[in-house]
C-alpha cells in the first residue's frame, strides 16, 4: 500500500514538473496542478449542446429567437435549406430534449436569418427572401421574394450572406465570389455588400469582398462585415462596410461599370504591395483598411458571424464588445472596436474554444445566452461533430483578461483594462510584456505571411490606481499594421493567476 | 414455442446407425467406414461402375491424366508408377506393377509414364527451367491463405494458430535461440491444466485428410499454383475443390506449401536489405489493371531501396510488385499513404491496407492497420497505362512521423525453389529427350492391360494387346467366397490393413450392405455432406460445424461485427426450401459469394459434384403444400409500405442489412438487394415470423413482440401484411428505393416525401440554378424554374436525392430521381397576348418580363406559386391528382397521377390575356375538354369546363422543336369588382402521362 502511494506520489511529481527529492515533501499543502485554460474558460463560460433528434440535419446558417408556442423558441435555418424551430433551448430553463418541428423548407442554401416584426428575413441563393405563417401555426409556409435582382451561376461557392439590418429598415446582405465551375454562365456582382430595401429596391454599396461569411450591424447603426483569409485577402478580417467601400478582392469588380453602381469606380490594388504602404499611399482612397486582422492560426482561420454584446452585463463583463464566430476553429473570439477618427479599429483576443464544431453564427437569447450555430461541412472544422446547435452562459465567474486594449489619448502607447485586479508589481515590470508588430500584403497568392516585423521597445508601464488596468507606453509603433501584445507576466492581484488570454491582437490603421 | 419442434426435429432426422436421439461425433457414424474406402477407391469404377450405389457413394475419381506429364514431375511419375505405396503414403492408388521384379518393374513404369507423355499432353516440361523463384513475403501469404481460406476445414492446420501470428523467419530465429538455449519445446505439463473444449454435440470430429507427404518431389511453384487454381479439371469429382485463388493466390500458396524446396539464394541466414521488385510489361493494361499483372511474368527483378517507379523498363503498359518485409519498431496502429498514377494496392501480411486500383492522375489513399513490433510481410502491386506515373508510399504511427518508408526496415529473403528427388535433395535439370518410340508403345500396351482407363480420363490407350479380364461386378461378387477376391489380399494391389480388407471383404461378399443406407431423401443429404465433409465447416439440423479445435482460423471481418455468423459459414438447415433453385445450384457450385466478412471460401467442386445434391437438399427440405406461405401479389402500395417497414422508424432491417453495397447503420449483414433474387418467399415469410423457425443460430432477432408488430402505423399492424410488404419491396431488387434512415453511401442524402412533403431547392440539369423541387406522399412530385417562373417537370415514383447538394461543398446539378418523368411545354404557359395564329412567344424568365413573386406551401403537397409576366400577375395552384379515365371513345379505363394546374391572373384593364397548357405532335379529342396526345391512351390532358369551350388546337410549327400542335384558350377575363381597373380571370387544367 505504502508502495503504491509513493509511486503515485512520483507520477504526480513527474507530470508536474516536480523532481522526485520535492515530492516527498508533498506532506505540507498539497500541490494544485493550476486549472488548464480549458478548464478556466469553462468555469468563467458553460457549453450546453442540444442533442438533436434521429433524422435531423442542423447544419445551422442562420439563427434568431422568437416567441414560441412554449417559451423562447430557436429558429435555425439550415444548410439543407430547412427552418426548424427548437423549443426547450433558449430559455432559463434548457430541456434535456428539447422539440424539433420543421417550420419552412426549400430554402435555397441559407445563410442568414433575420426577425423583422412578424416576417423573417433569408438571404438564399437566388433570392432576398421573406417568410410568413400567415395562419398562426408556427409554420412559415408564405415564402416571398423581396428581390432577385442578382444572377447565380449554379456555382457551389456564390453564398449570399445576412441579411443585417440597415438602421433604415433596409436589408444588408454580402455575396460570395464563385471558385471553379459556373455551368450557367458567369454572374455579375459577385463579392458584393448589397443594401436592399423592404420593397426590394437594390443598391450595390461595396465591393471587392471575398468570403464574407458574416454580417452585421452595429449598436451604432454602422455595418461590418467579415472576410476569410486567401487570394487578395492577406489576413482574415473584420471590416467596416462603408458605403462605396472597396476590399481588395478584383474578382467582381467589373461590375462596378455597370450603371447600378452608384459610387466612383474604385481603382484595383497593386500585386505584392504591403496593405499598411497601401493605405498610406493616398492612391486608393475607396479601399477600406479593416478594423481587425486576425492573424491565421493563432486566431482561428475562418471568421463567420459576429455579435455585440448587448446583453446588459448578462454576459459578462464584454458589454458593447463583438463575439466572433470562426468556422474552423470551433471557437468564439472577442473583439473590442475604438474609432479613431473615422476609422473603427482595435483588438481581437481568445474568448472561448472547445466547442463541439466549427461555429458559424452567433446570436445572444434574452436572457444573455451566446447561441452558437454550427456546421463544418465541406470544409472542416476542430471539435468532434460536424453541426449543431449549442450555447454559452456565463456562469458568473470572472475570467481574469484584458477587458480593453485601446490606443493611449496622449502618447503612443496602449492602456490595458483587466476584467479583474491585477498587481500593480507585475503590471509594472516591464518583462511582463513582450510586443511584435506586421502587416500583410495584398496579393493574388493564398493569404500572405506576417511581413515586416519588428518588436516596439516599451518605454514605460504605468498601473492604474485602481489596479484594474496598466498605460504602456512604446516606441516605434506603426499605421496599417498589427501589434501583437502578449502580456503574458501580469499576474492577478493574489498572485495565483495569469491572464486566461495574455494575448491582445490590436489592428492600428490610425493613431490618435 | 420452437425449441420442442425441432427437437422432435432432431429426432426424427437422427442418422441411421445411432441411437434415438444420439447425435453424431464422427464422420462414420453418419457415412460407415467401409462406404468411405469404397468410394474413396472407387473400387466400383471397375466392379460396376453403372450402378446406382456408385453414385450414392458419391466415389472419389481417379485424375484425369490429360497433360499429366505437364503438371508433376516425370521422375515422380515413374517412381510413383513403380511403388505407389511408397512414394506416396496413404495413397489409394493400386499397385498394378506390384507382380513384376523390382527391374520389370521400373521399365513398365518408365513406359507408362513416356506413354502419358506422349499422348494427350497439353503442356510440356521440354525447355521451361527446373529452378523457380519466389520469396519469403510471398510465402507468408500463402500461409495465410492456407489457414483463412478453407483448406483446413478437410487438411487441418499445418501449424498452429500460435505460430501464424509471427513470421517463418521469426519462427525459426526463434526456434533456433531455444535450441540454443536448451528449451525444447515438448510437453510442459500444460495440457492438463488446459480446460477441455466445449464440443457442440452433433459437431464431428475434425478427422483430416493429411497432405500428401510428397508435393515436394512431385510439383514445381508454378504446377502446383495451376493446379491449386482450378483442382476440379484435374480431380473431376470435385473432391478437392477449388477455393477461388487467384492466380497470385495459388502462386503464393503453392510457395508455402513447397516451401521445402526452397532455399535462400546463397545459402545464407542473412536479411537482404530493400525490396524484391518485379518488373513488369504488358499491353492495354487499362483493361483489368492491377489484376493483369498476375498473367504476366516479370521482364526484371532486382532489389530497392524505396518503393517509386524507378525499376520501370519503360514509360507506359507496365507494372511492378514490390515484396519483401517491414520491420515495425513498437506495436500500434499504422497508417500508410499510398499515392500512386495509375493505379496501386497495398497489402500487409496478407491483408489489403489500401486500395488505390483503377486508372487515375497521382491520388492518395489511405489506410490503417494495427501491428505488432516485428517484421511483416508488405507487397505493393502497381500498374501504370499511359500517361504520367508516380508512386510513393508513406507511412505514420507510434513514435513514426509521417514519411517514406525508412530502408533500413525494409528487408527481403529470395528463395530459389528446386524440386527434391527421393533422397529430400534438389534435382537437376532432366534435360528434354524426346519419348522413344519403343518405350511409349510398351507403355501403351501396360496402359491398356493394366485397366487404367476404367479409372482415369483423359487418355486413350487404344487396343488392347489381350483380352482383358473384366473385373467381376457386385452381382458377381455376391456370395463369393474371400479367397476370389484378389484386390484384398494381403500385399496385393492395395496392401490394406488386416482390419480394413476383412470390413471390404465382409462388405463385398454381401454387396447389398454397400451404401444401403443412402435411400432415404434425410440420410442421403447426410451422406454426402459428410463425404464432402461440408459439416466441417456448415451445421445443419444439429449435425456439423466447425470443430473448436479449428475454429480460431475462422477468423472473418471482425468490422462486420456479426458474432459467430461473421466467421462461420452458414447453417445448411432449410436450403432446400430457403433458395430459388437455381441459386441453391450456383451456392452448392460456389458462385453465389454474398458474404463478403467470411474469411473462408465456399469451395467450388463443380457441377457434377453438387447438382445431385442440390436435389436431394429440395426433396428433403420440402414442407407440405399447405404448409407453405405462397408469395403476395404485389402491389404499388404494399412495395412502398415494405420500404418504410425496412427504414429506422420502421422494423428496422437497415440497422443491419447492407442495401445495395451501403453500408448498414450497425452490425453489416446480408445486403437487401441480394434477398429477392436469392430467396423463396416460403423461407423469407418463416424466417421474418420468427428466424429460430429456419435457423436456431440466426443472430437475427424475433421482430415481433408478443405476437404484435412493433409498428403498427404501416399496413395496419398485421404482420402476414407487413412480411409481404417488405418482400415486395425487395422484388426492385437493383432498383430498389432506399429504405429511410439510411445515413451513408448514395442514399443518405435520399429526400423521404414518402411521410410528409418536402420542398427543396437545387441547381437542377439542363433548366437554371434555382429550381424548387416539391415532393409529396402521393408519389408524383414537381419542379418550379424560380429563375424563368414556371413550371418545368413533373415525375412519379422516388422524389430526390439530393447528394448534389448536401454532400461536401455541393455544387452539382440535380436530377429528379426517377426516370418516369415529363418536362411541360417550354414557353411560359400564360402571357398578355392575343393572337390564335402567331407563335407562341419562347421568351421565359426577364426576357419576358416574369419573375418569381413568392409561394406558399400547402400541407397536402400543393403548392401555389405567385410570378409576374410584364403586366399580368400569376397565381398557380400545382396539386398532384389522379386522373380518371372511363370506359369510352376507343380508350382503355384507368388511373393515373398527374398534375393539376389552377391558375387565377389578373391584369391591367384592357390587357389581352391567352394561356397555352401544351404543345405535342397530335390531339386527339374525347369530348368534354379532354384530349388523349401523342395517338395513345396516355398522356391525357383535360381543362375546365369554361376553358374547355374557349379552346382551340392551333397549328404550330415553332423552329427546332417536336411538336406541331398546341391548345390555347384566350382567357376570359373580368373586372375583379364591378368598376375595377383590374381585369381577373381564372382557368385549371389537368394532365397525367
Amino acid at each position: 500500500m505504502e508502495v503504491c502511494v509513493v509511486i503515485q506520489l512520483l507520477l504526480l511529481a513527474t507530470l508536474t514538473g516536480f523532481s522526485p527529492s520535492s515530492a516527498l515533501a508533498l506532506s505540507r499543502p498539497s500541490y494544485q496542478e493550476p486549472p488548464s485554460r480549458a478548464e478556466r474558460e469553462a468555469r468563467a463560460y458553460r457549453v450546453t449542446s442540444c442533442p438533436l433528434p434521429e433524422g435531423v440535419s442542423l447544419e445551422i446558417g442562420g439563427l434568431e429567437v422568437v416567441p414560441g408556442p412554449a417559451g423562447p423558441r430557436v429558429l435555425a435555418v439550415t444548410r439543407r435549406g430547412e427552418m426548424w424551430g427548437v423549443d426547450g433551448f433558449a430559455g432559463g430553463d434548457i430541456a434535456e430534449e428539447p422539440t424539433f418541428v420543421r417550420v419552412a423548407d426549400g430554402l435555397h442554401e441559407p445563410l442568414g436569418l433575420l426577425q423583422d416584426g412578424d416576417a423573417l428575413l433569408v438571404a438564399c441563393r437566388g433570392k432576398l427572401v421573406r417568410l410568413q405563417d400567415t395562419d398562426g401555426d408556427h409554420v412559415y409556409e408564405t415564402h416571398d421574394s423581396v428581390t432577385d435582382w442578382w444572377r447565380i451561376s449554379g456555382n457551389y461557392h456564390e453564398y449570399n450572406f445576412g441579411p443585417a439590418p440597415g438602421i433604415d429598415g433596409s436589408y444588408w446582405i454580402t455575396t460570395n465570389k464563385p471558385f471553379g465551375a459556373q455551368p450557367f454562365g458567369r454572374v455579375t456582382w459577385r463579392g458584393y455588400a448589397l443594401r436592399i430595401t423592404p420593397d426590394g429596391e437594390v443598391t450595390p454599396m461595396c465591393a471587392g469582398l471575398r468570403s464574407p461569411a458574416g454580417v452585421n450591424t452595429s449598436p451604432t447603426g454602422e455595418v461590418f462585415y467579415t472576410d476569410n483569409q486567401g487570394e487578395w485577402c492577406g489576413a482574415s478580417k473584420l471590416s467596416l462596410l462603408r458605403p462605396g467601400s472597396y476590399h481588395g478582392h478584383p474578382h467582381g469588380i467589373g461590375s462596378t461599370d455597370l450603371p447600378e453602381w452608384p459610387w466612383p469606380r474604385p481603382a484595383a490594388l497593386p500585386e505584392g504591395q504591403l496593405f499598411s504602404d497601401i493605405a498610406a499611399s493616398g492612391d486608393f482612397p475607396a479601399f477600406q483598411m479593416p478594423s481587425v486582422w486576425f492573424p491565421h492560426g493563432e486566431m482561428g482561420r475562418s471568421p463567420a458571424g459576429f455579435v455585440w454584446d448587448e446583453s446588459g452585463g448578462k454576459f459578462g463583463p464584454f458589454e458593447g464588445q463583438i463575439f466572433v464566430a470562426d468556422q474552423y476553429d470551433a471557437a468564439v473570439f472577442r473583439v473590442d472596436l475604438e474609432r479613431v477618427g473615422s476609422q473603427w479599429q482595435g483588438a481581437c483576443f481568445r474568448f472561448r474554444e472547445g466547442l463541439a464544431c466549427g461555429v458559424i453564427r452567433v446570436r445572444f437569447t434574452e436572457e444573455g445566452a451566446l447561441l452558437l450555430g454550427e456546421t463544418d461541412r465541406g470544409w472542416g472544422s476542430r471539435g468532434s461533430l460536424t453541426e449543431g446547435l449549442q450555447r454559452l452562459d456565463w456562469t458568473g465567474v470572472m475570467p481574469f483578461e484584458i477587458h480593453t486594449m485601446r490606443l493611449l489619448e496622449d502618447r503612443p502607447g496602449f492602456r490595458l483594462r483587466f476584467t479583474a485586479p491585477a498587481s500593480a508589481e507585475s503590471m509594472a515590470e516591464l518583462s511582463s510584456y513582450t510586443m511584435e508588430s506586421y502587416t500583410y500584403q495584398s496579393t493574388q497568392r493564398y493569404g500572405s505571411a506576417e511581413l515586416s516585423r519588428e518588436n516596439p521597445t516599451l518605454r514605460e508601464a504605468v498601473p492604474h490606481e485602481d489596479g484594474l488596468g496598466v498605460d504602456l507606453v512604446f516606441d516605434g509603433l506603426r499605421e496599417g499594421f498589427v501589434h501583437e501584445l502578449d502580456a503574458s507576466g501580469v499576474r492577478s492581484a493574489d498572485g495565483t493567476l495569469d491572464l486566461l488570454h495574455p494575448k491582445g491582437y490590436y489592428t492600428l490603421v490610425r493613431m490618435r | 414455442m420452437s425449441r420442442p419442434i425441432l427437437a422432435t426435429l432432431a429426432l426424427l432426422l437422427a442418422p441411421p446407425g445411432l441411437a434415438e436421439g444420439d447425435l453424431p461425433t464422427k464422420r462414420s457414424d453418419i457415412l460407415p467406414e467401409v462406404d468411405q474406402i469404397i468410394a474413396s477407391h472407387d473400387c466400383l469404377a471397375c466392379h460396376d461402375p453403372e450402378s446406382s450405389v456408385r453414385e450414392r457413394l458419391d466415389p472419389i475419381l481417379a485424375p484425369d491424366l490429360a497433360g499429366v506429364t505437364g503438371r508433376v514431375d516425370r521422375r515422380w511419375l515413374v517412381d510413383f508408377l513403380a511403388n505407389p505405396r511408397e512414394t506416396r503414403p496413404g495413397t489409394g492408388h493400386p499397385h498394378q506393377l506390384a507382380g513384376l521384379e523390382a527391374e520389370g518393374r521400373q521399365q513398365a513404369a518408365e513406359g507408362l509414364a513416356a506413354f502419358l507423355a506422349a499422348n494427350g499432353a497439353t503442356r510440356s516440361q521440354v525447355g521451361e527451367p527446373v529452378e523457380e523463384t519466389s520469396d519469403s513475403g510471398t510465402v507468408e501469404r500463402g500461409r495465410k491463405l492456407f489457414h483463412t481460406v478453407g483448406c483446413v476445414a478437410c487438411h487441418g492446420p499445418l501449424e498452429d494458430a500460435y505460430d501464424l501470428e509471427i513470421t517463418l523467419v521469426e519462427l525459426e530465429a526463434e526456434l533456433l535461440a531455444a535450441e540454443e538455449a536448451w528449451e525444447v519445446f515438448e510437453d510442459e505439463g500444460e495440457e492438463d491444466d488446459e480446460e477441455p473444449l466445449l464440443v457442440r454435440p452433433g459437431t464431428l470430429d475434425p478427422d483430416p485428410h493429411p497432405l500428401p507427404t510428397d508435393l515436394t518431389r512431385k510439383y514445381r511453384i508454378s504446377t502446383l499454383a495451376a493446379f491449386l487454381e482450378d483442382p476440379v479439371s484435374v480431380r473431376p469429382s470435385g473432391h478437392c475443390p477449388s477455393m477461388g485463388l487467384e492466380a497470385d493466390e495459388a502462386l503464393a500458396m503453392s510457395a508455402y506449401l513447397l516451401r521445402a524446396q526452397s532455399q535462400r539464394r546463397d545459402g545464407s541466414q542473412e536479411r537482404r536489405p530493400g525490396l524484391m521488385v518485379n518488373v513488369y510489361e504488358g499491353s492495354n493494361l487499362q483493361q483489368g489493371g492491377l489484376a493483369r499483372l498476375d498473367e504476366l511474368k516479370p521482364v526484371a527483378t532486382e532489389v530497392v531501396q524505396a518503393i517509386n517507379v524507378e525499376p520501370r523498363t519503360r514509360d507506359d503498359q507496365f507494372g511492378l510488385r514490390f515484396t519483401g518485409f517491414l520491420e515495425v519498431p513498437s506495436e500500434g496502429t499504422y497508417r500508410f499513404h499510398l499515392g500512386s498514377d495509375d493505379g496501386s494496392r497495398l497489402h500487409i501480411a496478407g491483408e489489403m491496407v489500401v486500395d488505390n486500383g483503377g486508372i487515375h492522375g497521382t491520388k492518395v489513399i489511405s489506410g490503417s492497420v494495427d501491428l505488432l513490433a516485428g517484421s511483416v510481410p508488405i507487397e505493393v502491386t502497381f500498374f501504370e497505362a499511359a500517361g504520367g506515373e508516380a508512386l510513393s508510399l508513406e507511412w505514420e504511427g507510434p513514435g513514426v512521423e509521417r514519411g517514406p518508408l525508412p530502408p533500413e526496415r525494409l528487408w527481403h529473403w529470395p528463395l530459389i525453389y528446386r524440386v527434391l528427388g527421393a533422397d529430400g535433395k534438389p534435382l537437376e535439370d532432366e534435360g528434354a529427350a524426346p519419348p522413344q518410340p519403343q518405350l511409349v508403345e510398351r507403355g501403351r500396351k501396360a496402359f491398356a492391360r493394366l485397366g487404367c482407363a476404367a479409372c482415369h480420363a483423359g487418355v486413350l490407350p487404344g487396343p488392347a494387346p489381350e483380352v482383358v479380364r473384366r473385373p467381376p461386378s457386385l452381382d458377381d461378387l455376391d456370395g463369393a467366397r474371400p479367397g476370389q477376391l484378389l484386390c484384398l489380399r494381403p500385399n496385393g494391389r492395395y496392401g490394406f490393413e488386416p482390419d480394413v480388407a476383412g470390413q471390404l471383404i465382409a462388405a463385398f461378399v454381401r454387396p447389398a450392405g454397400i451404401a444401403a443406407d443412402g435411400q432415404s431423401a434425410d440420410a442421403a443429404v447426410q451422406r454426402r455432406l459428410a463425404g464432402r465433409r461440408c459439416y466441417s465447416c456448415h451445421r445443419r439440423d444439429d449435425i456439423g460445424g466447425v470443430h473448436p479445435e479449428l475454429q480460431v482460423f475462422y477468423v472473418g471481418d471482425e468490422e462486420a461485427e456479426l458474432g459467430d455468423q461473421g466467421r462461420f459459414p452458414p447453417t445448411l438447415s432449410a436450403v432446400g426450401r430457403k433458395f430459388r433453385p437455381d441459386v441453391l445450384r450456383a451456392a452448392l457450385r460456389g458462385e453465389e459469394r454474398v458474404r463478403p466478412y467470411l474469411s473462408t471460401r465456399m469451395p467450388r467442386m463443380g457441377a457434377r459434384g453438387v447438382d445431385g445434391l442440390a436435389e436431394m437438399l429440395e426433396s428433403s427440405d420440402a414442407k407440405a403444400p399447405d404448409e407453405v406461405a405462397a408469395a403476395p401479389a404485389c402491389d404499388m402500395e404494399l412495395t412502398a409500405d415494405g420500404r418504410r417497414l425496412a427504414g429506422t422508424r420502421g422494423l428496422g432491417c437497415v440497422q443491419c442489412h447492407r442495401f445495395l453495397g451501403t453500408e448498414s447503420l450497425g452490425v453489416q449483414a446480408i445486403d437487401m438487394g441480394q434477398m429477392h433474387r436469392r430467396l423463396r418467399y416460403e423461407w423469407f415469410h418463416d424466417l421474418l415470423m420468427n428466424p429460430a423457425n429456419v435457423d436456431l443460430d440466426a443472430r437475427m432477432a424475433n421482430l415481433w413482440v408478443e405476437g404484435e408488430s412493433p409498428v403498427q402505423g404501416i399496413a395496419g399492424g398485421d404482420i402476414e401484411t407487413q412480411i409481404e410488404s417488405i418482400w415486395c419491396w425487395l422484388g426492385g431488387e437493383e432498383n430498389m428505393a432506399p429504405p429511410p434512415g439510411l445515413e451513408t453511401g448514395p442514399w443518405a442524402f435520399e429526400v423521404d416525401a414518402t411521410e410528409e412533403p418536402r420542398t427543396v431547392a437545387v441547381f437542377m440539369e439542363g433548366v437554371s440554378p434555382r429550381v424548387l423541387c416539391v415532393g409529396s406522399p402521393t408519389g408524383l412530385h414537381f419542379a418550379f424554374d424560380e429563375q424563368n417562373a414556371r413550371l418545368v417537370k413533373a415525375w412519379r415514383g422516388r422524389f430526390l436525392n439530393a447528394e448534389k447538394t448536401w454532400k461536401g461543398r455541393a455544387g452539382g446539378l440535380e436530377t429528379p430521381a426517377s426516370e418516369d418523368t415529363v418536362d411541360f411545354s417550354p414557353g411560359l404557359p400564360v402571357v398578355p397576348f392575343s393572337s390564335m395564329n402567331e407563335p407562341w412567344p419562347t421568351a421565359v424568365g426577364a426576357e419576358a418580363g416574369a419573375r418569381i413573386l413568392g409561394r406558399t406551401a400547402h400541407p397536402d403537397g400543393s403548392m401555389t406559386f405567385r410570378y409576374a409576366v410584364g403586366d399580368l400577375r400569376v397565381v398557380e395552384l400545382v396539386q398532384p391528382v389522379e386522373v380518371i379515365v372511363e370506359e369510352g371513345a376507343g380508350t382503355a379505363p384507368g388511373a393515373r397521377l398527374g398534375v393539376e394546374r389552377t391558375f387565377t391572373v389578373r391584369a391591367p384593364l384592357g390587357t389581352a390575356v391567352m394561356a397555352r397548357p401544351l404543345a405535342a405532335r397530335r390531339f386527339e379529342s374525347l369530348g368534354a375538354g379532354r384530349w388523349s396526345i401523342d395517338g395513345g391512351p396516355w398522356p391525357v390532358f383535360e381543362l375546365d369546363e369554361q376553358s374547355a369551350r374557349l379552346a382551340r388546337v392551333v397549328e404550330a410549327s415553332a423552329e427546332g422543336e417536336s411538336f406541331t400542335a398546341e391548345i390555347r384558350i384566350p382567357i376570359h377575363m373580368l373586372p375583379e369588382e364591378p368598376g375595377s381597373q383590374t381585369l381577373v380571370g381564372t382557368f385549371s387544367w389537368r394532365y397525367a402521362w
